[in-house]
């Protein structure tokens, strides 16, 4: 669940104070980051796992960070707002990794563990400190969303929860491309398309080919042999490709149907043994 | 003075393929002035539903730990006997090069460098550290690319949009290129080609007329190139190998019969070309009617240097 939260460098800066040294270790770092990531957590436990990965921020990477330090006075930026928002940018860079992480727990001890994840944790915040640094050094192009970054009535602004500004330096994840409404809509219609022209035969091919992509075993197309089924789904593949290139789908819209309907359309399309079609079924030609 | 945008992102990559555990204990801007008197709100995106599907593994970038550096890479594809075909991947996506993919993950963009691919093994694969999972549209992509190339030739390797040799993003192409060399050249063979990124810059006008070396040079190299050869346009013989045109065309590298089987290393220049167990015989990615390969050896600087395995 999204959420809001307040904070200030004053705040984050009474909290540091009162930790130890031991407090401070990278294991208890990394630890107390662990916690907000993998578990529900209050809102305290929340804020203070939060700290930590502030902190985390702040002392890997110290290079880049002392550089966006100063590109932010150059600029006039306050430094507190590119640390939180890189560290909300991170904390939603992990989050479709805790699954995965989770697993990978069961099977490292404790030091392996840390280690691996600390490694998940660096490349992702190379990742937000890089687009940050870009976006940094080309001024004239940063500028807040609409709606985001202006002072509200309490003075404070509300900053965007991936970081300044949602720009051409930004890389796009597949969320926000599946998640587009335009890219939905269009998907929707490749849907409809591939499944009142498509033979089950053909449909057939494409859900085997996406299994094989995924490394699934399939259970279609059991007798067909592999150099013919390889060449089918080249066939496929180049059709797909062309549409793209032949501006009859956009680009997002293939990738969001290949995501989001792709799965539906296969759940609904009768397993059958070959891609031949008897003519009374169909009554087409599908290649 | 503030470096140029290009070198600081090089910079920030370089850092990124090293494999230390950096962490300071009391930086030295840990101080709170330095955080600035800031106070604001944050929309913190909680993505519980859009995991990386953990037991996948075609489609997935990870990054394996290899002497000191990190390799990122996405898996493409899965061979028999416990091997994967994968290609070098990056997030620094700024310094796309040629026809490199640009492909979609969970976390974000990355390109696939088509011309860097190697094999990996499944422990390999297994000790690597989850990154990301690209979508399907992406993986498919990569195979056309990929079968573009084997009907037409290596396409992307046109030097487009990559600026001159020293460019930021040639230097990273480059780095990329000798991160990966060891996994590229262990399982040469027979008809092994080398990738020599270089070959892009030959001036091949200038090499077909025949180069001559200075009179007053001494080195034993260079002693050694003054011998009389053979016609250099078809064959040519250094201290530590021959090259040769073949009858396709192709110019092929004989490592010293001595040299072969043992662990050594290829260079172009400065740049490592191959670095494994020396086959008989390379083949150099290239095809030019009438080169001279004095000159071609010369322009290159070719050379092999053993490797103290011990050491």
């Amino acid at each position: 669940m999204n959420m809001v939260i307040k904070h200030s460098a004053k705040k984050f800066n009474n909290w540091r104070r009162e930790l130890t040294e031991e407090d401070q270790a990278l294991g208890v770092v990394l630890e107390r980051i662990w916690e907000i990531l993998s578990e529900p957590a209050s809102d305290e436990k929340f804020e203070n796992g939060f700290n930590y990965l502030l902190l985390f921020i702040g002392r890997v990477q110290v290079s880049q960070n002392n550089l966006i330090r100063s590109l932010c006075q150059k600029q006039n930026i306050e430094y507190w707002d590119t640390l939180l928002s890189r560290a909300g940018n991170l904390y939603r860079l992990l989050k479709p990794q805790v699954e995965s992480l989770i697993a990978k727990q069961r099977e490292l001890d404790q030091i392996e563990f840390r280690k691996y994840l600390y490694a998940v944790l660096r490349h992702n915040l190379i990742r937000c400190n890089t687009e940050l640094i870009a976006e940094l050094y080309h001024p004239s192009e940063i500028r807040y969303p609409e709606g985001k970054g202006l002072k509200e009535e309490d003075g404070l602004a509300t900053l965007p929860a991936t970081h300044l500004n949602p720009s051409r330096f930004k890389s796009r994840t597949l969320e926000e491309i599946i998640y587009d409404l335009d890219n939905q809509k269009q998907a929707r219609q490749i849907y409809g398309k591939i499944k009142a022209e498509w033979s089950k035969g053909r449909i057939n091919v494409l859900c085997h080919y996406i299994d094989t992509l995924a490394g699934r075993k399939s259970i279609r197309l059991r007798d067909e042999n592999t150099s013919s089924l390889h060449k089918h789904h080249q066939r496929l593949r180049e059709m797909l490709i062309a549409w793209v290139e032949q501006g009859i789908c956009a680009r997002e819209a293939l990738r969001t149907f290949l995501e989001m309907y792709l799965p539906k359309l296969c759940q609904e399309t009768e397993v059958v043994g070959t891609y031949k079609d008897r003519k009374s079924e169909t009554g087409e030609n599908h290649d | 003075m503030t470096k140029s945008f290009g070198e600081t992102l090089y910079e920030i990559y370089l850092s990124s393929i090293q494999d230390v555990v950096e962490y300071e204990d009391s930086p030295a801007g840990e101080t709170s002035p330095e955080y600035g008197s800031g106070e604001s709100r944050l929309e913190v995106i909680d993505r519980d539903k859009d995991q990386i599907p953990f037991r996948k593994v075609v489609g997935t970038v990870r990054e394996l730990a290899w002497k000191g550096s990190l390799i990122c890479y996405v898996i493409i594809d899965e061979l028999p006997q416990d091997h994967y075909q994968v290609i070098k991947a990056s997030p620094f996506i700024q310094f796309a090069f040629g026809k490199d993919q640009l492909i979609t993950g969970h976390l974000g963009q990355y390109i696939a460098e088509l011309e860097n691919s190697f094999q990996l093994s499944a422990s390999e694969i297994e000790r690597s550290v989850v990154l990301d999972s690209i979508d399907t549209l992406s993986l498919m992509e990569i195979q056309q690319a990929l079968d573009d190339e084997a009907e037409t030739g290596k396409a992307w390797l046109k030097n487009d949009g990559g600026g001159d040799l020293y460019s930021w993003k040639q230097k990273f192409r480059m780095r990329e290129l000798e991160l990966t060399v060891w996994f590229r050249s262990r399982n040469a063979a027979g008809s092994f080609k080398l990738l020599i990124p270089q070959l892009e810059w030959v001036d091949e006008a200038a090499l077909v007329a025949s180069l001559h070396f200075a009179a007053d040079t001494h080195c034993l190299y260079e002693a050694f190139s003054l011998m009389r050869q053979r016609d250099s346009r078809q064959i040519f013989h250094t201290l530590s190998h021959t090259l040769q045109r073949e009858s396709n065309g192709w110019i092929a590298l004989y490592p010293d019969p001595e040299l072969c089987t043992k662990r050594g290393k290829i260079f172009c220049g400065a740049l490592c070309v191959f670095d494994g167990y020396l086959p008989a015989r390379v083949i150099l990615d290239y095809r030019a009617e009438g080169l001279d390969l004095e000159a071609f050896q010369s322009c290159l600087g070719i050379r092999i240097e053993l490797v103290d395995e011990e050491a």
